[in-house]
């Protein structure tokens, strides 16, 4: 049985013009994680909201270990949630704050805080139990948090972008603790984020996009098979090939690329490659010696001249004008192995990576930067 | 110069700053009542002398025997019951103001401000009218326009507090298991509370200092320190003891200010 079910959710606030929620369903099993991803404005907290009981939907239901639970209020429903400030108790020492929990749930003082010191242990707090929170870290804080909620001992762990405000140490540290914990007391736990990094924490995600779920899966399937082309783009990375699938093969002004056996579509259909999916290959004129001339490493998807040329952590990632019927198309992002450079102005074949999954999307081209309607900012790479 | 040593030499030099503002305000609050002081232990003390001729405590003795203490603890009773009702109608009002719990917030905004906005006199007079033909008895009738008169300080002062905090505290205490009571009481009114504390404090003033409405409605049957003050100043020409009533009419604000004062010094403590 799923711990939590959600059966056509819909919610539009007041003042919107579109729902907030379109008749949004999703599973979580026991014991799991699901992480919820999507552009800013696109319901994620909304929908944690719905679920916790804080926001009321216009239509749909919530189950707990199959149980409707639309009738309860938050305290009730046998879930807590973390929020993205940690909002802690100021006027109650941490021990007392993890304590809240288990006090409201009818402890008495010394059980509460007997219960406290064992989830104050769990995050490598217990030392500063007699701590107002005001003199705390925002890592501390956070961490304060999540052993006040986990105190609880509810089975279900609602986290509303909780490491959003931390810097990038602090936040993989909440990461190691968080699978420390998961690892420890096997809870279920759904988190909204807006990075994928955070995302793939969890075992499966659900993306969600004005209000809709466009995709749920294990992280991995975002990045080789996303369902839309608005998956892909949240998702960031591809190349994006306007053409028409014909018997297992995308034809555009690449050429006919044969696409991945898995991916069932026909028709107009945008054909997507990764960057890192991408090889090239220099051609012999130009500037630029460092890319060897020796024969492509697989079949060939268009030629071109290297027009740009940036960095993404050690590796390079250069921009490829392609030519002829492609050349209109907009440069081609190919990812070059790690100690691998080219330079501006060098004519280079752009080839597949043999053994890469091909995928393609239905539909053709969307104007840059647009989702169903609404700007997505291009997340986290992988 | 180091940036440690220029921040050390600006604490340095902001010290005597902040000093001389203390005095500035200390002098604001003390030098009305200095002149009182002197009366109030002053025999006699004619114009053009400087000090008085005689010193003595024949005005405090008056004062004593035209009933200060009955007085006092009329406008201590009073400024309880005027805060009692005050600071929680106030905490209601600036909790749906401050959070912006209400749709249309400008029209209650407006209503709670008209005893601020209207000339005292004119509210006093109009509700009196009013709560004359419900029959009230006239403390009660008191306290309700006093309640009326301190609702703008109590909920305007609630609104900064609850919008200083952000109502997911409360929707946070709700998600670790406490009913919308509990959450009220140990996660929301703690986070408020030198608000509440300030508020109850501007509300027992409104009540302790009232003379318009406690005379207009009371018609002179409750007879509280200002209204003796009033009385006597009007009355008697005994200087002395007008200045005796006086100055047992500051003490609560001198108490209430050494006490906001404690409690932000312990407040910055802990912080």
């Amino acid at each position: 049985m799923s711990a939590l079910e959600l059966r056509g959710l819909r919610h539009r606030y007041p003042s919107a013009d579109v729902p907030t929620l379109d008749d949004v369903a999703l599973e979580v099993a026991s014991g799991s994680m699901l992480s919820v991803v999507g552009p800013s404005g696109s319901g994620k907290t909304t929908l944690l909201r719905v679920t916790a009981g804080l926001t009321t939907p216009d239509a749909g239901e919530v189950l707990l270990d199959g149980r409707p639970v639309a009738a309860l209020p938050p305290e009730d429903r046998g879930l807590t949630v973390m929020f993205q400030q940690p909002h802690l108790f100021q006027h109650l020492s941490v021990l007392d704050n993890v304590a809240f929990g288990p006090r409201a749930g009818g402890r008495s003082r010394r059980a509460a805080r007997d219960a406290a010191r064992r989830y104050l242990e769990l995050v490598h707090l217990t030392d500063l139990a007699a701590r107002r929170p005001a003199r705390l870290s925002g890592g501390q804080q956070q961490r304060v948090a999540l052993a006040r909620a986990l105190a609880t001992e509810r089975s279900l762990l609602l986290l509303d972008e909780p490491f959003s405000s931390l810097d990038r140490e602090l936040r993989h540290s909440m990461h190691d603790l968080l699978r420390e914990v998961r690892e420890a007391l096997r809870p279920t736990v759904v988190m909204v984020t807006h990075d994928l990094d955070e995302a793939s924490l969890a075992d499966r995600v659900a993306v969600l996009v004005e209000g809709r779920v466009e995709q749920t899966g294990p992280v991995g399937d975002l990045y080789a098979r996303p369902a839309t082309l608005v998956v892909a783009r949240l998702v960031g990375g591809f190349n994006e090939v306007a053409g028409t699938v014909e018997d297992g093969r995308h034809r555009s002004a690449w050429g006919a690329v044969p696409l991945s056996a898995a991916c069932a579509v026909a028709g107009p259909a945008t054909l997507l490659l990764r960057r890192e999916q991408l090889r090239i290959t220099g051609c012999g004129s130009g500037p630029g010696p460092d890319v060897s001339a020796s024969p492509t490493p697989g079949p060939v998807v268009t030629s071109g001249r290297v027009v740009a040329a940036s960095r993404l952590g050690a590796r390079q990632v250069v921009h490829v004008q392609p030519d002829g019927d492609a050349g209109a198309a907009t440069p081609v992002e190919v990812e070059l192995p790690v100690g691998q450079q080219a330079q501006p102005g060098l004519r280079v074949l752009v080839s597949l990576v043999p053994g890469s999954e091909v995928w393609a999307v239905p539909g053709g081209r969307l104007p840059p930067d647009h989702s169903a309607g609404r700007p997505v900012r291009r997340s986290v790479l992988p | 110069m180091s940036a440690v040593d220029g921040g050390a030499r600006r604490r340095r030099t902001g010290r005597p700053a902040v000093h001389a503002l203390d005095v500035a305000v200390l002098a604001w609050l003390v030098v009305p009542v200095l002149p009182l002081l002197v009366w109030g232990a002053a025999s006699r003390w004619s114009a053009p002398a400087v000090l008085p001729q005689d010193w003595g405590w024949d005005g405090w003795r008056s004062a004593y025997d035209g009933g200060l203490v009955p007085a006092l603890a009329r406008s201590t009773v009073l400024g309880l019951a005027v805060a009692a009702v005050a600071t929680p109608l106030g905490a209601m009002a600036g909790r749906a103001l401050g959070w912006r719990e209400l749709r249309h917030p400008a029209p209650v905004a407006l209503v709670l401000l008209a005893p601020v906005v209207l000339p005292p006199f004119s509210v006093a007079m109009g509700l009196d009218v009013l709560l004359l033909r419900t029959g009230l008895p006239g403390p009660v009738a008191v306290v309700l326009l006093l309640v009326v008169l301190a609702l703008p300080y109590t909920s305007y002062t609630m609104r900064a507090a609850y919008a200083g905090i952000d109502p997911e505290l409360e929707e946070q205490a709700r998600t670790l298991g406490a009913t919308p009571r509990q959450a009220r009481r140990r996660a929301t009114l703690p986070a408020v509370r030198l608000g509440l504390l300030t508020a109850a404090g501007l509300a027992f003033l409104v009540g302790w200092s009232d003379y318009v409405v406690t005379l207009l409605v009371g018609g002179g049957r409750l007879v509280t320190a200002p209204v003796l003050v009033g009385a006597t100043a009007a009355g008697s020409g005994n200087e002395a003891a007008v200045a005796a009533l006086s100055i047992s009419s500051v003490l609560p604000l001198v108490l209430a200010l050494v006490a906001g004062a404690a409690l932000q010094r312990r407040r910055e403590e802990r912080a």
